[in-house]
Parts: C-alpha cells; structure tokens; sequence
C-alpha cells in the first residue's frame, strides 16, 4: 500500500530523517513511533506530500502520490483545529468536498458519520459551541470522511475520555475491516499493543526498530518468567534474579538454565506455584530502553537498524 | 503551479459563503455607506439651514465713517442675492433672494465695538478718514469659523460702491458696475479643438467619477486582501490548515481563497459603487455625465491584476505570520502603497503627465490606484496618457502579480507549518529555496 524508500529530509545543516525505508501493508494498522523530535512529523508530512523529501521515493500502490490520490489519504494531524464559527454538519461536509466527494454525499456520510461518533444531536450547533472531547470527534470524523484507503493518525486519542477512546477503537477496527488502512502515530504504547500489526521507531531521524509489534516484544525478552506463588520463593540453581513486582516475582533465568527444571525445584520446596509464564516487556520498557541507550544510532546512519536486521530482510516487506 | 481548478473552485465559494453570510460582512456592507450618508446628510443640512438663516435674517451693521464720505447714504436698504432665488442655500422659488441690512451710524468706534459686544449690531464697519485715497475698511464681528477669514462682506462693498457713484453716474451703469463679470462667459478649448463654455459642474463631477473609481478599485483591493490576511492567519491559528492540505494542494487552497476573498471584496465595493451610482444618477444625469468604457475596462484589468499582487502578499504574509496580530501589523505597512497616490491626489490634479504621476503609476503597488487617478484628471485637464504608459504599467503590475503569485505558493506551503514568531528575511530567502 504505502512504501517509503530510502527517505531523506533536512533542514539547513541538520538531518531531521535519515534514510528510513519501510512499508506498510493494505489493511493493516502500523505504528510510527518515536521520542518528541524524532522526525516523525515531518515523516507524516513527506508522505502526505506537504513536505518533499530531499531524496528517497514514497509510493502508494507502486506509484507517487499524483492529485487524484489525494482522496486516497486522509491525515489527522496532533496539532488540529476546525472552522469554529461553521455548523459541525458544515465544517464536516466541507472536508468532504474537499475530498472530491459532491455536496449531496459529503453530506449524508457526515451525518452517517456524527451518528457513529454519536454526535447527531450536536449537527447544527456551531462547532465551538462543543466541548472539546465532542470538537475532538469531530475532528475524528474529518479525516474519516470520504473514506480514505490509507488514514493516517497522529496522537488521535488525546483529549478523549476513555469511553470514546473505545468508541474510536471500534470505528477504527470496523474500517480496517472494511480494508481501510492505517498509520498511527501515538505515545500510548499500549494502544500500539493493543491495535497495531507492527512498528517502526525512529529516533533522531534513524530508524530504530521495525516489524512485527509481538516479534519486537518477544526480541527483548531476557529468558525471564513471571511467577505466582502463595508463599516467597527461595532461590533455586538456575535463577539468575529473582525481583518481586506487586502480587508476583520476576525470575530471570541463566541462560542455559530450562524453565521446567526451575518450575520443579520451586515444587520441590513445597512453594504452591500458581502459574509461571514467559515474561514479554511491554513495548514502553523497550522504547525506553532503546531510545535512552541510543541503539540503532551508533553506524552513523539510519536503517535498517542493528536490533531489528532480521525482519527487516526477512519476510516482513 | 500543481492544482486542479474544481478544487480551487470549492474553496473559493466555500470561502465566498461562509465570509458573505458573517454578520461583520453585513455590517460593513450596510453600515460603511450609510456613516458615509448620513454623516454627509446631517452636516449639509446643517450647513445649509445656518447659511439659510444668516441670508435671511435682516442684519445691523454698526457704521463708523471717519471719512464723511456715507453720511448720506440709507440707513437701510435690500441686497439682492446674485443669480435667482435659488441662490439661496437650499432655496426654492418661493424663498426670497432678498437680505435686509439696516446701517446704523456710531460717532465713535468704541461704543460700536460695544454695542457689537452686547448683540445689538452683527457687523461693525469702520471706514478709515483717508478712504477715498487708500479704500481702507475695517469690518469687525463674532467669528466662529475655522481656517478661513471670507465673512460674506458683499452687502457693504454693494452699499460702499453705490454711495460713492451715487451722484457720479447714472443708476443702469451703477448696477452694471455692481455685477461686472458676472455676465462673462469663459471660452476654453476642448480636447478635440473646439471651442465651448467652461462648465465648472460638470468639470468637478467629471473629476469626481473617475477619482471615486479608483478609490472603489482602492478599497476593493483592500478589503479583499484583508480578508484573505484574516482568513489565513486564523486558520494557521487555528491549525486547520495542516488537516487540510492532505485533501488539497497548497496552490489550490491559495488559488481559492483569491479568488473567494477577492469575490468578497468585489461584492462589497460593487454593492457601494451601485448604490452611490444609483443614489447619484440624477446629478449625473443633470451634469451630463457619462463613464467611458474604456476607463471601466481599463478599471477592471488594474483591479484583476492589482488584487492579485495584493492578495498574494497577503496570504503570504498571513501564512508566514504566527497570529492575525502580527500579521495586521506588518500588512498595515503594505497597504501604505496602495492608497498613498492619495495622499498626492494634488500634483495629480495640476500635472497627471508629471515625473510623480508617472512614476507612480508605473510602480507595481501604487500603479492601480495612481493611473485611474491619472485618467480621472487627465479626462477633465484634456491631457492624454499614452497608451504605452497603460500598457507598460499593467505589463509591470502584471509580472509583479505573478512573481508575488508564484513566491507565495512557495511560501505559503512552507509558512502555514511554522509557529512561533515571524521569520525574518533570510529565513525567507531560505524558505524560497526549500523544496
């Protein structure tokens, strides 16, 4: 669907993106993660084609963006706004028509729109008369209107109190379903765990890691488990480190040691295991770690990235 | 350019509409002529209605004749006013063109000044003692104007002519002293060699036509380039823009709002224009007056192309500037240009083909406002104006236009993304040159 290809953009003197290559799928949801100033932006920006890049190629479909692909892609920028003083109906309608869409249908899938977003009852009010988790619906409804094949996202779930944060967790799935692709750009790593297929990190303009979001996590797996015990556990030959965290322990394994020759000690010392479980770090630890550790930067230039080689050579393209 | 015209098209009613339907646009509309009208009304009438009551009101004039040469002259008498009736202020036929004035002689200035202190007289008349040899008068009163010293002295110097020859002559060829000019009528060439009366009237609204003309064309280009300013800057504000050119090109979002905004402000100096040429057809009419239509086709194109120099620095500017505050700031400067031909509207009048009307009608931002200027005075003072000048100064403002048009889609891509303060010259220069 989308393919960016050795991508390149600087201003004056300094490197804001670095080379990047990836691409994304049709149909599947793609996270675009990175630090504040990691160039992501002006990623975004590249593709939608308000920026061009120094050098590289960005393609849908096999080809450059051209004016009749505009429909085609719809972004939803962090920092948004919409015509306060206009009708929410005609702020919504005119983003359609903007689309290419006629009058007539940009405004019955606005309104198709305001009644999935449950905000039919607000049509005719101005739109700043909304409050601003409504103003961020409808802002929602902007970029889904016209019904893009690629939508790209950036922070959408800030402002919205958690039951439309679901709300729009569903539309999202529905559109997908319906083949729409999409491009998240968020700080919320667990929505990315929750929603996205896979990732890209860029740090400082470079990529930094890329793939399948379940493969990453599993990549910086340590050899540790997760164990739930009534009763502290003792150390047994083959744990490493054994921290508490809450109402369980982490045990990080010797790398030789097998888990179940562990698990049997622990029995055989009478502790009542409850369950232990391959501990996955969740996606904030690994970004933590790899931004505050500068991985993926240390060649001097961008991608594909030293952690994450394999996957950028194997099937994932 | 990169843009697809039913796009730019969308925007351009979208921008049209939504602009056209704020109350502020009505406000303007309505409420900018009707100040003008009123304000005019109010102080015609009351300019009138004083100038009314001072023609017919019977004035004292306190006489002190040092010279003894008016001892015998009437203690009063009637000015007939010059012309009819009507030349009364606001006069009709049944208003009498007649003021009564009452001469009362004083022995002595003092007590005159005195009796002019309490209200008894409204003029005091000193006629020196060696007025015969050097004619010298002193006339005294209230003064309430500004700026100017013309009390209506033509009762007394009809009186002090008629006492002297009284006696001298006989009583038709002292009348036909009293109004010695009146009767003469001015021959001046016209501009096609013919010799014909000078009509002042017709002169002055012929003047006037073509200096509102290129007023109105001042005011369009303004109005619409303050429109666009503000509609961009409050986007950028708002950050809409960002959301939109996803959808849109920046040359079309630029292209439509030039051409929406610009539509805005042709509708509302066109809605003036027809409503003054209505309100006046009947003194134009009067006065004979028609508008070529070359000057209005020639109106025309220095609007089209005038408003698109001015539009696109605009929209540059409000994209480049972060807020609308700043933005009105720095355009304020600019619009100087287009409306300071104004400020020399007189070396217009007396020289349109001078080095200063020249030059400013081939200057790119203050050619619109100065050739239309020029073509006014030069259509009374039966000059020409090349038609190279016309050409090279449309030629220039055009090339302007598109250099501004084409700097500005540049900028304009490039300035709706920046936040922050303004950028100065070289982060301009810079913006140009990136891609």
């Amino acid at each position: 669907m989308l393919e960016v290809q050795s991508v390149r953009k600087s201003y004056d003197d300094r490197v804001v993106v670095n080379d990047v290559t990836f691409e994304v799928a049709a149909g599947e949801i793609f996270a675009l993660l990175g630090p504040n100033g990691a160039g992501k932006t002006t990623l975004i920006r590249m593709i939608t084609d308000i920026v061009r890049p120094d050098s590289g190629r960005i393609t849908f479909s096999g080809r450059a963006l051209r004016e009749g692909d505009r429909p085609r892609v719809s972004y939803l920028p962090e920092e948004r706004g919409l015509y306060k003083k206009l009708s929410v109906l005609d702020a919504l309608t005119y983003f359609g028509e903007l689309k290419g869409l006629p009058t007539a249908q940009a405004r019955r899938e606005s309104v198709a729109l305001l009644e999935e977003f449950e905000l039919a009852a607000w049509a005719r009010k101005q739109v700043q008369a909304l409050s601003k988790g409504m103003q961020q619906k409808v802002q929602l409804c902007s970029a889904l209107i016209g019904h893009p094949e690629l939508l790209i996202l950036d922070e959408p779930f800030s402002g919205l109190d958690p039951i439309n944060v679901q709300l729009f967790e569903d539309v999202l799935r529905r559109r997908r379903a319906e083949g729409t692709t999409v491009l998240l750009s968020t700080h919320q790593m667990n929505k990315v765990e929750q929603q996205c297929d896979r990732a890209l990190l860029i740090n400082r303009g470079h990529m930094v890691l890329y793939g399948r979001v379940r493969d990453l996590r599993q990549q910086y797996a340590e050899h540790a488990f997760e164990l739930h015990a009534d009763g502290t556990p003792r150390p047994v030959p083959g744990v490493r480190s054994l921290e508490t965290a809450g109402e369980h322990w982490i045990a990080t394994l010797e790398r030789d040691a097998h888990p179940s020759t562990v698990l049997q000690a622990w029995l055989a010392q009478g502790l009542a295991v409850r369950g232990f479980v391959p501990r996955v770090p969740p996606l904030e630890e690994i970004f933590v770690h790899v931004v505050r550790s500068g991985l993926g930067l240390d060649r001097g230039r961008s991608g594909p990235p030293t952690v994450d080689e394999s996957l950028v050579e194997g099937g994932v393209r | 350019m990169n843009l697809s015209l039913p796009k730019a098209l969308t925007i351009a009613r979208h921008e049209y509409l939504v602009t056209v339907r704020r109350p502020a646009f009505l406000l303007t509309l309505l409420l900018t002529p009707a100040i003008f009208l009123l304000s005019g009304v109010f102080s015609t009438r009351m300019q009138m209605d004083d100038a009314r009551t001072q023609f017919t009101r019977a004035r004292v004039v306190a006489l002190v004749d040092s010279s003894g040469l008016f001892a015998e002259g009437p203690a009063s008498f009637e000015y007939r006013l010059p012309g009819s009736a009507a030349a009364v202020p606001g006069g009709s036929p049944s208003t009498p063109a007649v003021l009564p004035v009452v001469m009362r002689p004083y022995a002595d200035q003092a007590v005159a000044l005195d009796s002019l202190e309490a209200g008894h007289v409204r003029q005091v008349l000193v006629v020196a003692e060696d007025f015969l040899a050097t004619g010298r008068t002193r006339l005294y009163e209230h003064d309430t104007r500004v700026f100017t010293s013309s009390s209506d002295d033509r009762p007394l110097r009809h009186w002090l002519t008629r006492e002297l020859l009284r006696g001298q002559a006989d009583s038709a060829r002292i009348e036909r002293t009293l109004t010695l000019g009146r009767s003469m009528d001015l021959y001046t060439q016209t501009r096609d060699g013919a010799w014909a009366i000078k009509d002042d009237a017709r002169e002055l609204t012929g003047f006037l036509l073509p200096f509102a003309v290129s007023f109105l064309l001042a005011m369009a280009i303004l109005m619409g380039s303050q429109y666009l300013l503000q509609g961009v800057s409050e986007e950028k504000e708002s950050r809409i823009l960002e959301s939109m050119l996803c959808s849109v090109t920046p040359d079309e979002l630029m292209l439509g709002k030039l051409l929406g905004l610009g539509g805005v402000g042709l509708t509302l100096v066109g809605a003036w224009a027809a409503a003054g040429l209505w309100s006046s057809a009947g003194v134009l009419a009067m006065a004979n007056v028609t508008l070529p239509a070359s000057l209005l086709l020639i109106a025309l194109a220095y609007f089209v192309v005038g408003y698109l120099l001015y539009g696109a620095v605009m929209l540059t500017l409000g994209a480049l500037a972060p807020n609308l505050r700043e933005a009105t700031q720095i355009s304020s400067y600019l619009i100087l240009f287009n409306v300071s031909p104004f400020w020399v509207a007189t070396s217009f009048m007396n020289a349109p083909n001078g080095p200063l009307a020249v030059g400013l009608s081939l200057f790119p931002p203050t050619a619109a406002t100065s050739m239309l200027m020029r073509l006014g005075t030069a259509t009374v003072s039966g000059a020409t104006i090349p038609a190279w000048e016309i050409a090279l100064s449309l030629t220039l403002l055009t090339l302007s236009a598109l250099l501004a048009v084409l700097a500005g889609a540049r900028l304009f891509r490039l300035g709706m993304l920046l936040h922050g303060k303004t950028p100065n010259l070289p982060t301009i220069l810079r913006l140009l040159k990136t891609r």
